[in-house]
């Protein structure tokens, strides 16, 4: 399970940061859309990322230019650490922080301890 | 869904092998499964591990009241990573589901033997009785055989030791080809690096050369080409005669035949999730080229491509 995940936002201003949680997301060019990105090429709701089980998954609403990731355009897929999602102009990273990635933390022994 | 579209998921992609844990948890333990949507039309290539996960979600949209298309299963051989998923694949045990499973002929009057005999007590706790659904087990005679507005064509492969059958399926001008479990270097390496070979050491040049082109004319101009590509070069070498190709030449042929995506399928179990994303950066590089359109990638289990 993530600990957390995250979508970093690029392409509108500052690089944006996201935490995701259990709520879906979605990026378009509307302001409805969790994530507006008002540029070209991007249909008004335009794709979406959500949670599934235990997988966050991004997905394209029939989009006119097609969401890609990594490269690849997708009409559906599981999410992984470093995954780049392509909307238009805008590209969000996918990051997922595991418990595996967490920096080891030395716990002093307890004084106390009989 | 765009009517014009193939969708095309990876349930499986794994080759010889699942492969379960971390390592491989981003391109996918489970073996060899892929399925081709089409409006009703509902194609499956082979029943590695990875129907099971198909298997699921089609038994919850049965249980969401969705009434179940019929079940179009092709068998690109009986190699046990391609059929040890069947009997966890859920919807077999749906009383009512029609499903009708294809393999090649060569395999002459032994398809319904061998899955009836992956069931067998000695290997399974049940038999194959035991499916509700109404099975049909087909060799395909015919050339082309159409689903819906599918069109869909096939020819045997002789580079894999017991043969394995690829499979072309076309709807209007686009066009997706699964070509799995085929040793390509076979037909492009030089004459000394396969003479001494017992399987196929007496084809010659040009017989070689003539399944090449064949291979080329199948998989011309396609949008998606699923294909082997379990070994990076230097593996190659010491798997000569397993049957799989390397990543460079299957990147090539696909090139030369003006094929648009390729996706890399039947990963090496050894391989781990960090060597094939560096793959993707060294072929990536190579293969990527800026006067061609030409894209590849790693074929990822869980993931849904428009063709
Ligand atoms: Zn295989
Ligand atoms: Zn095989």
């Amino acid at each position: 399970m993530y600990e957390t995940a995250f979508l970093e936002v690029r392409g509108v201003g500052a690089i944006q940061g996201i935490e995701l949680g259990s709520e879906e997301i979605t990026i378009g060019r509307s302001p409805e859309a969790t994530i507006q990105l008002p540029l070209k090429n991007i249909s008004r709701i335009h794709a979406r990322v959500y949670r599934m089980d235990e997988e966050y998954l991004v997905e394209d609403l029939d989009s006119t230019n097609g969401t890609y990731l990594n490269n690849v355009r997708i009409v559906r897929s599981v999410l992984r650490d470093n995954d780049q999602i392509e909307i238009g102009e805008a590209r969000l990273l996918f990051l997922e922080k595991k418990l595996r990635d967490m920096p080891t933390v030395n716990v002093p022994p307890k004084a106390t301890d009989s | 869904m765009s009517s014009n579209q193939l969708h095309v998921t990876f349930w499986g992609t794994r080759g010889s092998l699942p492969t379960p844990g971390r390592m491989t948890e981003k391109y996918g333990g489970n073996t060899p499964c892929v399925s081709i949507e089409h409006q009703d039309s509902l194609v499956i290539i082979d029943a590695g591990t990875g129907i099971r996960l198909l298997g699921i979600e089609l038994a919850k949209a049965v249980n969401a009241g969705k009434h179940l298309k019929k079940i179009h299963l092709f068998l690109s051989h009986t190699h046990w990573d391609h059929i040890q998923g069947l009997p966890f694949f859920e919807p077999a045990f749906i009383p009512g589901v029609q499903m009708h499973i294809y393999g090649s002929p060569a395999r002459e009057k032994v398809l319904e033997n061998i899955l009836e005999g992956q069931m067998d007590t000695h290997y399974f706790p049940i038999d194959m009785s035991m499916f509700n659904a109404t099975l049909e087990i087909h060799e395909i005679n015919a050339k082309a055989i159409e689903i819906g507005d599918l069109r869909l064509d096939w020819q045997e492969q002789i580079f894999h030791p017991g043969g394995c059958a690829r499979y072309r399926i076309r709807l209007g001008d686009r066009t997706m080809v699964y070509a799995s479990d085929i040793e390509l270097d076979q037909m492009t390496d030089p004459p000394e690096n396969f003479q001494a070979d017992p399987q196929w050491g007496h084809l010659d040049l040009e017989e070689r050369a003539r399944l090449l082109a064949e291979f080329k004319d199948f998989i011309r101009g396609a949008d998606l080409l699923i294909g082997d590509g379990q070994y990076s070069e230097t593996e190659y070498t010491n798997r000569r005669g397993w049957g799989h190709s390397s990543i460079p030449t299957v990147a090539e042929i696909a090139i030369e035949s003006e094929v648009k995506q390729l996706a890399v399928f039947h990963h090496e179990p050894r391989t781990s999730d960090s060597q094939i994303d560096d793959y993707g950066r060294t072929y990536g590089r190579r293969f990527r080229t800026k006067e061609t359109s030409f894209n590849l990638f790693w074929a990822r289990e869980g993931m849904t491509i428009a063709v």
